[in-house]
């Protein structure tokens, strides 16, 4: 009898109707190359279910998190909404410039630059989310100490963000979860979807495209940007930017 | 009233939908190797599936989530192609915290080969068995999600296990102690 046995096999441990199955088992006991495609095929798929991994509590909340604003926007064309990058970053562009214009730069400026353009935020944004550098200048400062956080910096580098002049320190723990840290003298343009943090003057929050941003103002204008909220957020306590 | 109808739409969508996030977590890791971007996948998924859910309710949501999570997953790989400066290459190495016991510490090494072994096999391999062996999806199903046809499933699923089962005990096998011949 001609067969294939790996075909045989792989409908054997996959699926298969009762009564085939029992006449298989049956061609088992005498088929040595069908036996041992079953074998290997049983040992993989044993392998392969110790792979099993559970999601990180936090993307659950990221999840709420990001439909709960979605569910802010119009439910506009009957077309499938296209969540393309350059989409993203137009849409925080878009905001971030109405921002700028209903509401004036509410607090001091740092070092009394000319406040940034409103699209840096979405560059940075972008930034984060492509894990690129602005640049491949050597930054002409330390980069901030996250270690307590487990934070280990993993690049850094001076260089423009949307004509802006920043420098940007990326961090990454143990585990994978990434940290931006971008720096300017220039101060960062409040968005109209940002929620103020209480205790320092200045620092606000904000959520786009599964990124949360905290901006501080203090002798530097200061953007931290991460997918995980709490360890922004932690970050952010640690370098008493909030 | 309409923004009340839309907080309705996004309970029912996150009530019908996060169940499966661990589902499309397991796929978003085998589609970037780093969890960080897994989770990124992820996000994007459900925010892709919220705008479709205002239109239409899917019969099989599991099946669906991951057949849109396996897109944006393929944008993403697109999108990181093209990519000229990259600062984050390679995936983080899954080492063991200092809060492991021996024997969890051995058991997460040997689950972290594992998993570099399946980011060995081809990648229809790999997607075909994620989603069947490790996301439980039955071979017909896994057609529908990747478009293509279930006896193709069935094969690459079968060679997959057999590679991974080949890969990892040709790493187990104790180095002879007599010379070669």
């Amino acid at each position: 009898m001609t067969h294939d046995p790996e075909q045989l096999a792989a409908a054997y441990l996959t699926t298969m109707r009762p009564r085939v199955r029992r006449r298989f088992e049956a061609h088992l006991l005498a088929c040595e190359p069908c036996w041992q495609e079953v074998l290997l095929g049983r040992r993989g798929r044993q392998l392969a279910e110790t792979a099993h991994d559970v999601a990180p509590a936090q993307l659950r909340e990221d999840i709420r998190a990001a439909v709960a604003a979605a569910a802010t926007q119009p439910a506009a064309s009957p077309r499938p909404l296209r969540r393309s990058l350059a989409a993203v970053a137009i849409a925080v562009a878009v905001l971030a410039g109405t921002a700028v214009l209903a509401r004036p730069w509410p607090h001091s400026r740092p070092g009394g630059a000319a406040a940034a353009p409103p699209s840096v935020m979405a560059a940075a944004v972008t930034s984060y989310r492509d894990g690129r550098l602005p640049g491949t200048a050597v930054p002409a400062e330390p980069a901030p100490e996250l270690t307590p956080l487990h934070l280990r910096l993993a690049g850094a580098a001076a260089g423009r963000l949307d004509g802006v002049a920043v420098t940007m320190f990326a961090y990454r723990t143990p585990t994978g979860a990434r940290l931006t840290i971008v720096r300017s003298s220039q101060p960062f343009p409040e968005a109209t979807q940002a929620r103020e943090l209480g205790g320092t003057e200045g620092a606000w929050t904000m959520r786009s495209s599964g990124v949360t941003v905290i901006c501080a103002q203090g002798t530097h204008a200061m953007l931290l940007l991460g997918s995980d909220a709490a360890l922004v957020r932690q970050a952010g306590a640690l370098l008493h930017a909030i | 009233m309409q923004v009340s109808r839309r907080a309705d739409d996004h309970e029912d969508f996150l009530q019908a939908t996060l169940r499966h996030a661990d589902l499309l977590h397991a796929l978003a890791l085998r589609l970037a190797p780093h969890p960080a971007d897994a989770a990124d996948i992820v996000q994007e998924a459900y925010l892709r599936a919220y705008a479709a859910w205002r239109r239409r309710r899917p019969d099989d949501v599991g099946a669906w989530l991951a057949t849109i999570c396996l897109n944006v997953g393929r944008d993403e790989r697109r999108r990181h192609a093209r990519r000229s400066a990259a600062l984050y290459d390679g995936p983080v190495p899954d080492l063991p915290g200092r809060a492991d016991t021996a024997e969890a510490a051995l058991e997460r090494l040997g689950t972290s080969r594992i998993k570099a072994a399946l980011w060995a096999l081809p990648e229809a391999q790999r997607i075909a068995i994620t989603l069947v062996d490790l996301c439980g999806f039955t071979a017909a199903q896994a057609a529908a999600i990747t478009g293509a046809p279930r006896g193709t499933i069935l094969a690459r699923v079968h060679r997959g296990r057999k590679a991974l089962a080949l890969i990892l005990d040709d790493q187990r096998q104790p180095a002879s102690p007599w010379p070669p011949r």
